[in-house]
């Protein structure tokens, strides 16, 4: 085993710990407000309360997705553990990509090349819901692993080994979740990209070294999507695929959207910071063009970097829900995307591209860490916010002539409360749900949230409010006097149901709802 | 002379050690270090903080001398239980390097003493602020007595065995139970000497200093107990019972039994997957050392010792006296009591892995490496979810009580400036509601079962956020203060919370009713009024 790990030049040596130790202290420094203060985002109720199981994911075919909760954390969602398992895959995986992109080994090379990817605002996507943050930062892990492993099957004479063990670093992380295959392909992309500027390996070379990775990367696809059959599913919207018919053009509006993205503002990745990120790309670009020595190479250089752009969109170009500007998605494509050119950077010749690749590192990652910690900022101010309302709506609740702990009801919670926009002034142009506006008390979430801290559990399972609870009295109760939080009537209880409104539009809802059911 | 030179500092390798336990103690139960959250018993003492006599009326006589000492009797956030925690720690370094002195590479001893440290048997330690500080130190406290008893089997006998006893005093005079410790100590080190002499009777020469201390520091608690009554001072309660020398030897038996049974038995945050390690590890240990018999009576004396430290880590059962007709036995039985453990099993899992390491059979040490290492991941993994229970169970119970007050206030009778006597019957743990059990758990009376408020000191928990206090103490009702309106509600109306009638207020009385329990007891209560009346 020893000597495998040795071949595959996996063991880490002084150096490596300490870059992997460095970089992971760092990594966590510029989250640690999240990882001390524990918050859940509204998936996550019910599982911080209970425990998460192996089947937990097939209703929407992530069937591998709690694999990793089951075998490190007994399937618990834990305070700090979370965060510091899925931060120890990232680093390990970032770490194991400097090396697969060959960038020049050094302590301060690699910690900055780590944490500069690390530390984007692209990670905080996966600290909103806690119950998928380990397998979604350990799935960047299998992925790289699965292409460092692909990338010596040419060179190794242990082939099949390594064709199997590829095939599984890829299989797992896409049955957790599948829109990993952008990094799949852009890492890919990319290192074919490098070798093909810096190694000046033939096309045929890399045609010969590479075709196993592709071909791991579409046996682990095909594995995929054979099991998606067997998988008790629902038709949830995140595994509709988009019809052949429709991918010529997508093809095109995907190519437009990768490059759009270098300029569109998200919250907490502003204009400045997004130009300061773009002006890093355009340079190591620039370099590369001017690297080339034959039109040929010119030509072929520019292919690759554009091929590689693309693929940051290569989710949204295989699914129909729009994916374009999401930000966890683009932790998978568009962070790699960056992570490539700041590779570039440093291994560009003459040395001043190296000095700027540096520079480049010593005003962004401080930038990404500002912005991290001003989103968590938001992120508990709001979090705080909601839940004392929930506080004061279970208080309402009690208090109520009507309610009795000992009965079981049925509950409907009409429009969200969403408060950490209201702690925000920066300007952006797409929003990010998960960085900004998705709600700690989603109304679909009404009965598990109710209950969180309550001492008793009221709300009857399945939740659903029926025909029958629609009387007269609720009916005119509806339709009549009710108004939206915190008015007196926000709250209606009788012996069956229990209705919160929470805002008009969901109060407006509610009305369109029972319209039918007019007495 | 006594040489102080003999008495040498830590060293580098300790150092190491000491650091890196408090370093993942402190990770694994740095959510509630970091919020400050406290315990049933604590509202007074985070308000006023404890005196140096405040343990006297249970026989806790050196119980704040460290508090007071260090912290001024003071409950801080962080500092208590940081400070516990590197006394702590520091206990389980010198127990291993300087009392039985095992020696290994210092990755594996590094490995080997994170995961004793970590062990989650100190949840329950910190589940009281008032007495954390105290708690950890005690480990200390015995070890240093430990320690000291072994050096007068070498030299300087009277002065060593004098300071051991001091120290030992110090320790049980606090909590009797760190006797556990001393107890499991002297026994490991009789049984790891014999293993290394062979001679029972050279044993049972290094016998004496720690016999004597033991003796010497029970004779002298025995006569402070006696004093502190004589002056009334001290009370009898369930916690300060002792056997008498009969019943001890009559239950021998049975608790050898229980011993092994807890070390099997999972309970909340101890899964079955750390007992099962956990006893796999002793059972290997307590293997190694049989098969190192030489002939027949050495096989008996070994087999002799390692029952007795099954005994030794249940030292404080076998001499407390556990009255069948108490609350606790049913819910928190002394021999699967976690917080009596944390003296015993810690010393006695850390001497079985490292036993073991000196075993010649390399993949005995490996396993037990794995062993190590997998034990760490799992305490890491029980005490974060320990933490994470207790800050939801406090936030959901500092929530409810927060609305029991708002109600209260909002009585149409409740008059502000006013002070009431409360009565308040049953009581709504939260804890429990966020923990997910699992198979074949039981007990867990402090670490997840018990609720935030002790429902018969309501001026506790009911003045400590209210900007004007309103309870002036908790009793029965007076019969004499019964009103018509008040005899209505206690014999028709009262309900239990969260309804409109669990609370009633007049001018002397707010009574709540919180729980169904709670609500039986008042009309028990009431029923006994009326036939005094």
């Amino acid at each position: 085993m020893k000597k495998i790990l040795k071949n595959l030049s996996l063991i880490p040596d002084t150096k490596d710990i300490k870059i992997i130790l460095i970089s992971f202290l760092i990594i966590n420094f510029a989250f640690l407000y999240h990882t001390l203060n524990f918050m859940w985002g509204n998936h996550d109720v019910k599982f911080i309360k209970e425990e998460l199981l192996f089947s937990s994911g097939l209703f929407e075919g992530r069937f591998t997705q709690f694999i990793p909760y089951r075998l490190f954390v007994d399937g618990q969602i834990l305070p700090i553990l979370n965060n510091f398992i899925g931060f120890t895959f990232l680093t390990l995986a970032l770490w194991l990509l400097a090396k697969y992109w060959n960038i020049k080994k050094s302590i301060l090379n690699y910690i900055l090349f780590i944490t500069f990817f690390a530390t984007q605002p692209y990670t905080l996507s996966w600290m909103y819901f806690t119950f998928i943050t380990i397998s979604c930062l350990s799935w960047t892990f299998f992925a790289i692993l699965g292409l460092y492993l692909s990338h010596q099957i040419s060179f190794s004479k242990n082939k099949l080994i390594l064709t199997i063990l590829s095939i599984i670093c890829f299989y797992l992380p896409l049955g957790g979740y599948p829109p990993i295959i952008n990094t799949f392909f852009v890492c890919l992309s990319a290192k074919i990209t490098l070798d093909y500027i810096f190694e000046n390996k033939s096309l045929k070379d890399l045609f010969n070294i590479y075709k196993y990775t592709i071909l791991n990367i579409l046996i682990a696809t095909i594995l995929y999507k054979i099991s998606l059959n067997f998988v008790p599913h629902n038709d949830v919207y995140n595994l509709e695929t988009t019809p052949i018919k429709e991918l010529p053009l997508k093809f095109i509006t995907c190519l437009k959207i990768s490059f759009q993205q270098f300029l569109v503002t998200v919250p907490f990745m502003e204009i400045g910071y997004k130009i300061l990120l773009f002006s890093m790309c355009i340079i190591a670009t620039i370099g590369c063009l001017l690297k080339s020595k034959t039109p040929k190479k010119y030509f072929l250089s520019l292919l690759f970097i554009t091929t590689t752009i693309w693929f940051t969109a290569l989710t949204t170009f295989l699914v129909v829900p729009p994916t374009e500007y999401v930000s966890r998605i683009d932790f998978y494509g568009f962070g790699f995307l960056y992570a490539f050119f700041l590779c570039l950077l440093l291994r560009l010749t003459p040395k001043i591209y190296e000095s700027l690749g540096l520079i480049f590192c010593f005003i962004l990652i401080p930038l990404n860490i500002l912005n991290d910690y001003h989103a968590l900022k938001i992120w508990k101010q709001g979090f705080d916010a909601e839940f004392q309302i929930l506080d004061k709506v279970t208080e309402k609740i009690e208090n109520h002539p009507l309610f009795n702990s000992n009965k079981k009801y049925r509950i409907y919670i009409a429009g969200d409360i969403s408060l950490r926009p209201s702690y925000y002034n920066g300007k952006f142009q797409k929003d990010d749900v998960f960085f900004y506006s998705l709600p700690y008390l989603a109304m679909w979430q009404g009965a598990n949230l109710v209950q969180f801290y309550s001492p008793y559990n009221y709300i009857s399972d399945p939740s659903i409010i029926t025909p029958e609870d629609i009387t007269p009295e609720v009916y005119n109760f509806i339709t009549k006097d009710a108004h939206y939080w915190p008015h007196e009537n926000s709250i209606f209880i009788n012996n069956n149901i229990i209705i919160v409104i929470y805002n008009q539009y969901g109060l407006e809802e509610l009305k369109q709802k029972i319209k039918i059911f007019s007495p | 002379m006594l040489n102080i030179k003999s008495i040498k500092l830590l060293t580098k390798a300790e150092l190491s050690l000491w650091f890196y336990s408090f370093i993942f103690l402190c990770l694994g139960f740095s959510p509630v270090i970091l919020d400050f959250i406290w315990g049933n018993h604590d509202w007074l003492p985070i308000l006023n903080g404890n005196a140096l006599h405040s343990g006297l009326i249970e026989g806790r006589i050196t119980q704040y001398i460290f508090l007071c000492l260090f912290l001024d009797g003071k409950i801080l956030p962080i500092i208590n239980t940081t400070l516990g925690f590197l006394v702590y720690t520091l206990s389980i370094v010198i127990l291993n390097t300087r009392f039985f002195e095992f020696k290994t590479s210092q990755l594996k001893s590094t490995i080997i003493i994170i995961s004793i440290a970590t062990l989650s048997y100190i949840n329950e330690i910190i589940y009281f602020q008032f007495i954390v500080f105290s708690q950890l130190f005690w480990p200390l406290i015995i070890s240093l007595s430990l320690i000291f008893s072994k050096k007068a089997t070498c030299s300087h006998f009277a002065i060593f065995t004098l300071i051991s006893t001091i120290l030992l005093y110090l320790g049980i005079a606090g909590y009797p139970a760190s006797a556990n410790l001393f107890a499991t100590g002297t026994i490991l080190y009789l049984l790891h000497s014999y293993d290394n002499n062979n001679s029972f009777t050279k044993t049972l020469k290094k016998l004496i200093p720690f016999a004597i201390s033991f003796i010497i520091a029970f004779i002298c608690l025995y006569f402070s107990y006696q004093y502190l009554k004589s002056q009334n001072l001290m009370k009898d309660m369930y916690n300060n019972n002792i056997s008498n020398p009969i019943q001890i030897l009559l239950k021998l038996p049975n608790i050898l039994l229980l011993s092994i049974k807890s070390l099997l038995q999972p309970q909340p945050f101890f899964s079955i997957t750390y007992k099962i390690i956990s006893f796999f590890v002793i059972l290997i240990y307590s293997i190694t050392y049989l098969t190192k018999s030489q002939n027949k009576i050495n096989f008996i004396v070994r087999l002799f010792f390692i029952i007795l430290t099954f005994l030794a880590i249940k030292f404080s059962a076998i001499l407390t006296e556990e009255l069948e007709t108490s609350y606790f036995p049913k819910y928190d039985p002394i021999a699967f009591m976690v917080r009596t453990d944390f003296f015993a099993i810690p010393c006695f899992l850390m001497f079985s892995f490292f036993f073991i390491m000196q075993a010649s059979y390399k993949i005995l040490q490996n396993i037990t490496i794995i062993s190590s290492f997998l034990l760490f991941f799992i305490n890491l993994n029980q005490n974060l979810d320990y933490s994470k229970t207790q800050i939801l169970g406090f936030t959901s119970e500092t929530n409810l009580l927060n609305r029991i007050t708002n109600r209260i206030e909002s009585f149409p009778k409740y008059k502000l400036y006013n002070y009431y006597t409360v009565v308040q019957t049953g009581d709504i743990p939260l804890r429990s509601r966020y923990y997910q059990s699992k198979p074949f758990e039981k007990y867990g009376y402090y670490n997840k079962d018990v609720a935030l408020v002790r429902h018969w000191l309501p001026h506790e928990f009911y003045n400590f956020y209210t900007p004007v206090p309103f309870v002036l103490a908790s009793s029965a009702i007076n019969s004499d203060d019964l009103t018509p309106d008040m005899i209505s509600f206690l014999a028709t109306k009262v309900e239990t919370w969260p309804s409109p009638n669990s609370i009633y207020v007049n001018d002397k009385y707010a009574i709540v009713a919180l729980s169904e329990e709670g609500r039986r007891m008042l009309k028990e209560q009431f029923n006994s009024l009326i036939r005094n009346h």
